[in-house]
């Protein structure tokens, strides 16, 4: 199923942009508005954008679903090994890496990687459920 | 037995907390807090265990509906 060439040219110019606004958005969660959720969902909508605008079989062939789910089952289990690392400083989820001046991006610790993992887990969720919805869609 | 002492163990804890609210903490504790987004700081920092158990009731989710609708043969 393929859309018009306008609907699929500008497609293909905008989804770029919402990568680089999502990983903007996951990087500088903690001085911004902005989180792990809320950039995986724009990671996982200009994935979606590419598959309502170009098809799920021509998609399909970039963006593999073994390698989204890869993705989704390797970041939950770096986000547990993120939490049992936390016990070298004293607790679940330490924050063994906090430092820097305030405001700036390495304040965070390990916020930030914390956010990178949320992010790339709930893109790649959102992405697999797309995937599987519409890979039964076309099958029946 | 052990409830007892599990429970006497529990109740030695400090659970006095700031009397208006975490807001009121990262007004008059900023360098601990250390992070200049509030919700951010809640989220990943302090209560980074209910992010991990939101982060896996969506990976079962979806594990759920993999399972369910995911075959390939049919």
């Amino acid at each position: 199923m393929k859309m018009s060439s306008i609907v699929r040219n500008s497609a293909k110019l905008v989804s770029p942009f919402l990568v680089t606004y999502g990983a903007y958005l996951v990087i500088h969660g903690h001085v911004s508005p902005g989180g792990g959720f809320q950039g995986g969902v724009i990671l996982a909508v200009s994935v979606i954008l590419l598959i309502t605008s170009h098809g799920y079989t021509t998609v399909r062939t970039k963006f593999r679903l073994e390698m989204v789910r890869l993705i989704e089952s390797t970041s939950i289990v770096l986000l547990i090994a993120l939490g049992c690392m936390g016990v070298i400083g004293g607790s679940f989820f330490f924050n063994f890496l906090k430092g820097g001046t305030p405001g700036t991006l390495f304040s965070g610790g390990t916020v930030v990687l914390v956010n990178s993992i949320i992010g790339l887990e709930v893109g790649a969720a959102f992405t697999l459920l797309f995937y599987v919805l519409l890979r039964r869609a076309e099958r029946a | 037995m052990l409830l007892v002492v599990l429970a006497a163990l529990l109740l030695q804890l400090d659970y006095s907390r700031e009397g208006n609210g975490s807001y009121a903490y990262y007004v008059s504790h900023p360098d601990e807090v250390g992070i200049s987004n509030l919700v951010a700081s809640v989220l990943a920092d302090w209560r980074a265990y209910d992010t991990m158990g939101e982060a896996i009731v969506l990976f079962t989710a979806i594990l759920g509906v993999y399972m369910a609708l995911g075959r390939r043969d049919r």
